[in-house]
């Protein structure tokens, strides 16, 4: 028998009323999918709830010892969590790092490698949604639209999908219109014909749309954001961070399937541009001055003061959004959520302010843009468990299958976490791809690749301008990576540069053939 | 009907539609040659016509939209003004609107602000657009250069009402099924 599609669902329901069991989810642009499916759930058996704070770096949450006091309630969560303090993202911006983030698949592999790509058509069955399968209720929110792109990709893998904008002040994403051609709407649209950021493609309804937009945010005032309210950069979205975590909690306070959740929040903030309340704003006017390393030949030569101003607003925006999540914790932690869940913080790349340059559209794969924090609290778990072991995003999703009692599928390319299941493993590499101007279908030649193996760190550029290049850093003795021991320790580093450039001659033979 | 009356013949509209339809899809075609090399980076050739399906099902939408300009002026406006020399003038017309719709749109320095004083400036534009058309349409030299090239722009129509036709249809067809 052929598996029910959301459509022949949706004509069955609307055939027997049970369409009105659907509820009504209009407030918030939720698509609600309920698929004919057995409803029965293990009483005990637990759900998941991931929030992915966008760009957030571990290096400036004092949760993991940054100096300035970015995230107590982020400290409060980890007091009866495990953290793991190696933990890096296998891209270093959002859509090849959430896309290993939600297949358990390097880059290479999952091929989502261009700034909006996306996940290789083959691939798209092998995504966590789909893995925890119909017996998990699977709510999905980005108000990142890249996210959106792949979410739409794994299509009737989540049942939830709560539209971008739906917590947002004022907004013009008119792809979300197009429910059944969302994908291509995005980028015709919202991408193309009426895109904020460029002169759009459409003369008219180009001009029209931004017009519009101009004038509701000239109408919007409040004094929480006298210079406007937050935005995405990528699109037309602008939200009051306070407003994302109310809808975000209300939706975590009304969901109420018998199944068990497994729920995706991904968060915009702290990615730039960085717009914290005046309440949190210039808190961070002190005397803290990070390691001032030299710029790097791939920087933007972007002046160490300016550097400094844009890490304190970034930092302030954390704080922001810390703060804001200590009430989801406070809700979560006496509605006895915690008992009933297992709660993921992560984030799907981090942030660089140092050599030069600051964010994270960049070839550089230092260690601040691509440490992501990961803070996981098992149910019933009082005190803290710290794994300073390396870690991958790609061992999020094998982890979580394997904490809800699901099988691992073998395509997954990420290894239980440890202290979760999973053993500490010195000889385990794990890598972080970088290659946004590489051809999705062709192999990886142009590209960062940095490979981590115990306490080693190589890095290698190829393809860009000039030779190809190595650097070397050993993170037990030089975790602020200032000594290149790439021409210092010839024996390490001959053997990772095999290893390395084996493992990528070997995916990328996989593409030729 | 009256209004019906003061509509000109098909063939005027479908010189002033072509000027309407060359500014239009040429803008969105140059735009799309800027965004192509990427999209042919990620997306396959499927994914990529379908995005020029939507844009041209766009440009239909507000290549029409425009049309009503001189049409509606051409019903306003006493007959010796503008419809009697409804080609020249009303070429005048779009060229002058969509001509000040780019410039407005390259006016956007950031991603909030508003460019109030140049917007302002509209009715002024469409008024000077008016005069400018009034006088070009007593010239015969340039009525005649006008309704020449925009006679042979028509030959453009026969390629993007039936594209747009087209990518209106397929994207019927993927929003509703």
């Amino acid at each position: 028998m052929p598996p029910i599609t959301r459509r022949d669902f949706l004509k069955l329901a609307a055939l027997t009323g049970g369409a009105a069991a659907m509820g009504s989810t209009q407030k918030f642009g939720i698509e609600t999918l309920t698929q004919g499916r057995s409803l029965a759930a293990s009483p005990d058996q637990k759900g998941v709830i991931i929030f992915v704070f966008d760009a957030m770096t571990a290096r400036d949450l004092s949760v993991y010892g940054y100096p300035r006091a970015t995230t107590p309630n982020l400290e409060r969560l980890a007091a009866r969590s495990t953290v793991f303090h190696a933990h890096n993202s296998a891209g270093n911006y959002t859509t090849p790092g959430t896309a290993s983030l939600l297949t358990g698949t390097y880059p290479w592999t999952h091929r989502a490698l261009n700034i909006s790509g996306l996940i290789a058509r083959k691939y798209v069955n092998n995504n966590l949604f789909h893995a925890f399968g119909k017996s998990f209720h699977r709510i999905a929110y980005s108000q990142n639209i890249y996210v959106t792109y792949q979410l739409d990709q794994f299509g009737e893998d989540v049942d939830e999908l709560i539209n971008p904008e739906a917590f947002s002040v004022v907004d013009q994403v008119i792809g979300s219109n197009f429910s059944h051609d969302r994908d291509a709407a995005y980028r015709a649209f919202d991408d193309f014909l009426t895109e904020n950021s460029e002169i759009p493609a459409s003369l008219v309804f180009g001009l029209i749309s931004r017009l519009l937009l101009r004038r509701q945010l000239a109408l919007y005032k409040n004094t929480d954001y006298p210079a406007g309210p937050p935005r995405t950069s990528n699109y037309s979205l602008f939200f009051q961070l306070k407003d994302v975590m109310d809808g975000v909690l209300e939706h975590l306070k009304r969901t109420s399937s018998a199944l068990p959740r497994l729920a995706y929040y991904h968060l915009w903030a702290p990615h730039g541009p960085y717009r914290p309340t005046p309440q949190f704003a210039n808190t961070f006017i002190d005397n803290y001055k990070p390691n001032t390393k030299p710029a790097h030949r791939f920087a933007n030569d972007i002046s160490t003061s300016d550097l400094r101003t844009h890490r304190s607003h970034y930092d302030e925006y954390i704080a922001n959004v810390d703060n804001e999540f200590g009430r989801i914790l406070d809700f979560m932690e006496k509605d006895g959520l915690l008992e009933k869940n297992y709660l993921v913080i992560t984030s799907d790349h981090g942030e660089m302010f140092e050599r030069g340059e600051d964010g994270h559209i960049t070839p550089l794969l230092f260690d601040p843009v691509i440490h992501s924090p990961l803070i996981i609290s098992s149910p019933g778990q009082t005190s803290r468990t710290d794994i300073t072991t390396a870690t991958s995003s790609v061992d999020v999703l094998p982890t979580l299958l394997s904490l809800a009692g699901q099988k691992i599928p073998d395509w997954c390319e990420g290894q239980l976490l440890p202290g979760l299941g999973g053993t500490f493993d010195a000889q385990r590499s794990t890598f972080t791809v970088e290659a946004k101007t590489n051809p999705a279908f062709a192999p990886i030649t142009k590209a960062t690749v940095a490979m981590r193996k115990g306490s080693y760190k190589l890095i290698y550029y190829t393809g860009y301008e000039g030779e190809a290049s190595f650097e070397l850093y050993d993170h037990e003795t030089d975790l602020e990576e200032m000594n290149d021991l790439y021409p210092k320790q010839p024996a390490i580093a001959k053997t990772l540069r095999a290893e390395l450039l084996d493992t990528l001659l070997s995916v990328n033979n996989k593409i030729k053939s | 009907m009256v209004i019906f009356n003061r509509l000109p013949k098909l063939s005027q509209i479908a010189s002033v539609y072509a000027v309407i339809v060359l500014v239009i899809y040429i803008w969105t075609i140059l735009w799309s040659f800027w965004k192509l090399p990427s999209w042919l980076f990620f997306l396959s050739i499927g994914e990529i016509l379908t995005i020029y399906a939507y844009s041209f099902a766009t440009n239909l939408l507000e290549s029409l939209l425009i049309l009503c300009l001189p049409l509606g002026l051409g019903v306003i406006l006493p007959r010796k003004w503008f419809l009697d020399v409804f080609v020249s003038r009303g070429v005048i017309v779009v060229l002058s609107v969509l001509g000040f719709a780019a410039y407005i749109l390259t006016q956007f320095n950031s991603r909030e602000d508003y460019p109030g004083n140049i917007i302002r400036l509209f009715p002024i534009v469409l008024l000077a657009s008016l005069v400018v058309a009034f006088f070009v349409g007593r010239v015969k030299f340039l009525t005649r250069a006008i309704d020449f090239i925009s006679e042979q722009a028509t030959v453009f129509l026969f390629i993007s009402i039936p594209l747009s036709l087209l990518a209106l249809l397929v994207i019927l067809v993927r929003v509703i099924f």
